[in-house]
């Protein structure tokens, strides 16, 4: 008979592999079908401009990839993040899930960035995005709130919020559609890729 | 009861190097412990709040940001911030005369003010008073670096602009900053005034959640709105505990609370700008209108200045068609899309003139023509040998106009008629604001159009109401 030490080094070993295989279980995720999960995304018009939009998520350094954390979706932003977008945003609102997509996606794109007029060219870019969101002003305070904080929630994280923002120095920040319209949704049709 | 006249201008303007309307510029400063997004968030915020009461922002376009970033080492952002405040508002009222005179102190000199020894030895130090970060606040040079960037820059201008600016005359800037950011507007108004060229007319504040002793830019906000320029709420929990240290000197006081806002559960400080202040309807009002006021005044003072530029010859509107539509509301008075549907035309103090000299016969003598409203075009007798055109708007005899531009469709060239005509369903369109961007001049390439009407940058910041 095995004695209870061996028991309990069976017991580890087998949770040890459960825990392993949950953890494949996780990477499985990668296979998630993000369409399929949330279709409104692929109904619509700005939906397949939106994953080749900004760089993609593979274009940044390793450490840069670890940073930013797990990314299993096609439009290259943090899987969390999308969830809170996806999870926020109401299904039928298509538009500020693109923008809320989009802004995430140019948040994202600053990481690592050096040049500081890069920088900025990206913040207006967000800036934009956040615009373009236009949710009920509470509603989109309580979602940026938890977004920004999403985006402190590791030291590491922090720092590299901390060093984007001094990295921002002596510019101004100011959105940029990419077009020169004095009509807001015109700006957004046109920013955003959706023709609605 | 004021009367309130709605006017709508169409000017066709050809390309003038001289005719200069000055861009209007709006920036957000955020105050402490903000981060980028919330920062772009609260500028977002206060885009839809000024959008809502009028078309300034889409005419003249977006908030743009002054980020006032969280300067400090990376374990408290915000402690290093609010001892910067501290500071701020122990030097509030240091001038760069008392900054020369501590100076003097210390060196052991003793100029007298006014001679030319203390100019010179103010001229060579007051650099360091602009950058010294005890008086000015940590980001203070950053803030000013970022308006040069912005402001500072020819890159907005157009030709028409150019001229102006080259003659020393400066865009309009309004400042609506949120808690600290109001430090920093202060401070920025002291510089840009002292040392740019910019002045109370052209540069204003409007502060919210203040804990200044005062608003230095609120000039405008004070005599023509008869509104203190700021907006602090007495459930303000950060500006009131600033007021205990404030009460101790040398700091100096918090200017006093205007509205009161209750405290929600979301937003238990009383503070944030967009939680509390924005989100309640009474003061989101407030910071709609006295914003809104503000940039009517930079409206008026563009447009009136070109009239008077018209006035002393230096300056022509040149077109080859203008029209001038003037509406004056229903019954209350008040609505923008009311054109009178009476056809009678408001009694306009408006006169045009030739060869520059105002006459006030010709202006009396304009026909209100149309069924839709008080419609006034100027016909070609109006226009001298060089299809100039002068027109003048009395200061205070108007309360309220609309002004737009829009390029007519070339093929309205071709019209034999002596009046140009456009009809009050075309205005309609115009006063919502969508459609009344139009262009006059240039056509920017590449730039699309709507409706056959060519867009330019040029008046950019013609479009819109104006109180007078």
């Amino acid at each position: 008979m095995f004695k209870r030490r061996y028991w309990v080094i069976i017991v580890l070993i087998l949770g040890g592999g459960a825990a392993f295989l949950a953890y494949n279980s996780g990477s499985n995720e990668k296979a998630v079908d993000w369409q399929k999960k949330y279709p409104q995304l692929s109904n619509n018009a700005g939906y397949g401009k939106l994953a080749a939009s900004v760089p993609a998520y593979q274009a940044k350094t390793a450490s840069q990839q670890e940073l930013i954390g797990k990314v299993s979706n096609e439009f290259g932003i943090r899987d969390d993040v999308l969830k809170l977008i996806l999870n926020t945003i109401p299904e039928s609102n298509v538009r500020a899930t693109i923008a809320a997509i989009k802004m995430a996606q140019y948040y994202q794109q600053q990481i690592g960035v050096t040049d500081d007029k890069e920088m900025n060219v990206i913040s207006n870019k967000a800036l934009a995005a956040n615009y373009c969101l236009n949710l009920p002003m509470l509603e989109q305070h309580a979602f940026i709130n938890k977004y920004a904080d999403m985006l402190r929630d590791t030291p590491a994280r922090k720092a590299e919020q901390n060093r984007i923002e001094n990295l921002l120095s002596n510019h101004v920040i100011s959105a940029d559609y990419g077009i020169q319209s004095y009509d807001p949704k015109e700006q957004c049709d046109h920013f955003l890729g959706v023709n609605s | 009861m004021i009367k309130k006249l709605f006017i709508s201008i169409c000017l066709l303007f050809s390309i003038s190097s001289s005719f200069a309307l000055q861009k209007i510029f709006i920036f957000h400063i955020n105050g402490v412990n903000t981060n980028q997004q919330q920062a772009n968030d609260n500028v977002t915020a206060l885009q839809n709040t000024i959008a809502a009461q009028s078309n300034m922002i889409s005419n003249n376009g977006q908030v743009d940001l002054l980020y006032n970033k969280k300067d400090g080492p990376g374990f408290c952002d915000l402690c290093t911030q609010l001892s910067d405040v501290f500071g701020q508002k122990k030097y509030e009222n240091i001038t760069v005369d008392d900054y020369v005179k501590a100076y003097m102190a210390a060196n052991k000199l003793d100029y007298k003010p006014g001679t030319p020894e203390y100019i010179a030895l103010k001229d060579s130090i007051k650099a360091k008073y602009y950058a010294d970060p005890t008086f000015m606040g940590n980001n203070f040079t950053d803030i000013l670096n970022r308006f040069h960037n912005k402001v500072g820059t020819t890159a907005y201008l157009t030709e028409y602009l150019k001229a102006a600016s080259s003659n020393g005359s400066k865009p309009f800037v309004l400042l609506i900053p949120h808690s600290q950011g109001n430090l920093y507007a202060n401070s920025l108004y002291k510089k840009l005034t002292a040392e740019e060229g910019y002045n109370q007319s052209n540069l204003s504040i409007y502060g919210i959640a203040s804990p200044a002793a005062s608003n230095l830019g609120d000039y405008i906000s004070k005599t023509s709105y008869n509104n203190p320029g700021y907006i602090t709420s007495s459930n303000d929990g950060v500006i009131n505990g600033l007021r205990v240290f404030a009460a101790l000197p040398p700091q100096q006081a918090v200017a006093a609370a205007n509205i009161t806002i209750p405290v929600n559960a979301g937003e238990l400080t009383g503070h944030s700008l967009i939680g509390t202040y924005l989100a309640n309807p009474a003061a989101r009002q407030q910071i709609a209108t006295n914003t809104y006021n503000i940039l009517h005044y930079f409206w008026l003072s563009n447009i009136y200045s070109n009239f008077e530029q018209t006035k002393t010859g230096g300056a022509r509107i040149l077109s080859p068609g203008i029209t001038f539509v003037a509406t004056q509301a229903g019954a209350s008075g008040l609505s923008i899309n009311g054109l009178m549907a009476n056809g009678n035309c408001p009694n306009l103090p408006y006169f045009v003139a030739k060869d520059g000299t105002y006459d006030p016969e010709i202006g009396a003598g304009r026909q209100c023509v149309g069924s839709n409203g008080g419609t006034y075009q100027f016909r070609a007798r109006d226009y001298d040998n060089n299809n100039t055109i002068r027109i003048k708007i009395n200061r205070g005899s108007i309360t309220q106009m609309l002004l737009t531009c829009r390029r007519i469709q070339d093929n309205w060239f071709g019209y034999s008629s002596e009046w140009q005509t456009i009809s009050s369903s075309y205005w309609g369109s115009a006063i919502g604001g969508y459609n009344s961007d139009q262009g006059c001049s240039k056509v920017r390439p590449g730039f699309p159009t709507a409706g056959g009407y060519n867009r330019s940058d040029v008046f950019k910041g013609v479009v819109g109401e104006l109180h007078i």
